[in-house]
């Protein structure tokens, strides 16, 4: 599983969700999208489901979190790469 | 492992909270009225009935309308959790406190019975709808805590103000309670939990999310976000045994975030100019201003036996009127500016998840509001504050700040129709195109 990385932490909103979507706009099978944030995006969460995507967020700091992004049909693929550590990182622009 | 699961943060429908936005100006622009066809007399006293329905069309009208609609779409954003069933709630304790407000102002000015009865049932039933939805939140171990836990203070002071609002109108149409024995001091902490406890509190803990979300700023000091709304609404508390010891505190711990606030403003990221920001910095250095007019010897008050030649109005109304005008109203403006144009595009957004190219439908985020159109609006606030201050020291000039009370309030009225119109038919577009 390759891994998409986006930072949003420096943008103001409403730049975030833009970048957020455009990611996931081109997000394939086997890739997961990776946003370091400041914030958890909570209203995002239900509607990347209705949209088929799974979500997965690791809260670092009060200001500081990650949040992995990926297609539903890859969510086992996910929990046992994100377990075993074995995600290769891609940066897309 | 937190793998997603069943959530409830989904944001409310746009429409629930505009229509609260969208009330909100209508009350003041009947203030306008009120001010200009009250004449002079309505400036003699805070306890004019007329000065009664100003003040509660400014606070209950229109800031507590804000804040009622703002608090649907802040507690999924902050917390994570929205109220349940939003669209029921939301239509039942808008249309019940719409109404109940409109009936509370006429019944100061017509002084019928029949009418204080109604805002009383209408009002309390309407408020009880929407705390009691906002509570079923907040009880809720939710994120974001700082914040949270002054929205928590907050509510309660909301609680103590209605409640002792709704004695103080009991007693108005002749049902007295052992409580009224306290007389002008029930209605000194009723002032004081409304405009410190319920809509100061809560502008602090909006204030620890919105500055660093919106502009990019440093969070503020985490003593700050810790015990700051705790310590005002301990000190609003305290003033119910105790006012004279205690104001002066609540005005010091006004001035610290007031500093707080310049401080994070001054270190924020983006730099850019912003009419929100013009309208927190007005609003904290009001908060200085309200200082240093509080320390102020008696003897430059007009209420006084003092020879100087030039004195200062009433000192509660000169301070209750800026504290309202300059510090509250800019705030709430402030933020309307920002969360209008932000909640229409967000909301646009969110519908692009599913089909990206839906994204070629929405307009860029300052169409859904000119920066320009908001920079006269804070012109606008400035002239008619201006204006106020100017009555208070010669009520002649009462239509004056009647007109523009009137012209700041059709424009911002005007700038939330353009903003919701345009919404409105992008959104007929993205689903027509979904159609196809």
């Amino acid at each position: 599983m390759e891994l998409i990385r986006v930072d949003v932490k420096q943008l103001a909103p409403p730049e975030p969700m833009t970048v957020i979507l455009s990611a996931l706009a081109q997000l394939t099978e086997e890739e997961c999208l990776l946003v370091r944030h400041r914030r958890q995006p909570f209203p995002l969460y239900e509607k990347l489901q209705q949209a088929g995507f799974m979500y997965h967020c690791e809260v670092h700091s009060d200001d500081n979190i990650s949040l992995y992004i990926y297609r539903q049909d890859d969510q086992k693929l996910f929990e046992h790469v994100f377990n075993n550590n074995i995600i290769q990182s891609k940066a897309r622009n | 492992m937190n793998i997603s699961g069943l959530s409830f943060n989904a944001l409310p429908p746009i429409d629930l909270p505009f229509r609260f936005f969208i009330s909100a100006p209508v009350f003041i622009i009947a203030c306008a009225f009120l001010v200009f066809f009250s004449g002079e007399s309505l400036w003699l006293s805070r306890w004019q009935p007329n000065m009664l329905a100003l003040t509660h069309g400014f606070t209950l009208g229109f800031l507590t309308m804000v804040m009622m609609g703002a608090l649907l779409q802040l507690l999924p954003v902050i917390g994570g959790i929205g109220i349940a069933k939003p669209r029921l709630i939301a239509t039942a304790s808008h249309t019940l406190y719409f109404i109940g407000v409109a009936a509370l102002m006429l019944s100061f000015i017509v002084a019928k019975s029949w009418l204080t009865i109604t805002a009383m049932v209408l009002l309390s039933f309407g408020l009880s709808i929407y705390i009691g939805a906002v509570v079923w939140v907040l009880i809720r171990k939710i994120s974001q805590g700082d914040s949270i836990v002054g929205f928590r203070l907050a509510i309660i002071a909301f609680v103590c103000l209605i409640v002792l609002g709704l004695l103080l109108l009991a007693n108005r149409v002749g049902i007295s309670l052992p409580v009224m024995l306290l007389g002008k001091h029930i209605t000194d902490i009723h002032a004081l939990m409304g405009l410190v406890g319920w809509a100061g509190i809560l502008i602090i803990a909006v204030s620890f999310q919105v500055l660093p979300m919106f502009h990019v700023s440093p969070n503020m000091p985490k003593l700050i976000r810790q015990y700051l709304a705790p310590t005002v609404f301990f000190l609003t508390l305290l003033f119910i045994f105790s006012g004279e010891l205690v104001l002066p505190l609540i005005f010091i711990s006004h001035a610290v975030f007031a500093s707080i606030l310049f401080y994070v403003i001054k270190h924020r990221k983006r730099k850019v100019q912003d009419n929100s920001i013009k309208y927190w910095q007005l609003a904290a250095t009001s908060l200085l201003v309200l200082n240093v007019l509080y320390f102020l010897p008696d003897k430059f008050y007009s209420n006084t036996d003092s020879s100087l030649p030039f004195l200062l109005p009433d000192k509660s109304m000169l301070l209750t009127a800026i504290f309202i005008y300059f510090y509250l109203l800019s705030v709430i403006q402030g933020m309307l500016l920002k969360i209008l144009p932000f909640l229409s595009y967000t909301h646009l957004q969110q519908r692009c998840l599913v089909d990206f190219s839906a994204m070629q439908f929405i307009p860029h985020m300052h169409n859904f509001l000119n920066k320009k159109h908001g920079l006269i609006l804070y012109y606008l606030h400035i002239v008619s504050g201006l204006t106020l201050l100017a009555v208070l020291c010669e009520s002649k000039l009462y239509a004056v700040f009647a007109l523009c009370l009137l012209v700041e309030f059709v424009w911002l009225l005007i700038l939330m129709v353009r903003c919701m119109r345009l919404y409105f038919s992008v959104n007929v577009k993205i689903n027509l195109s979904n159609n196809n």
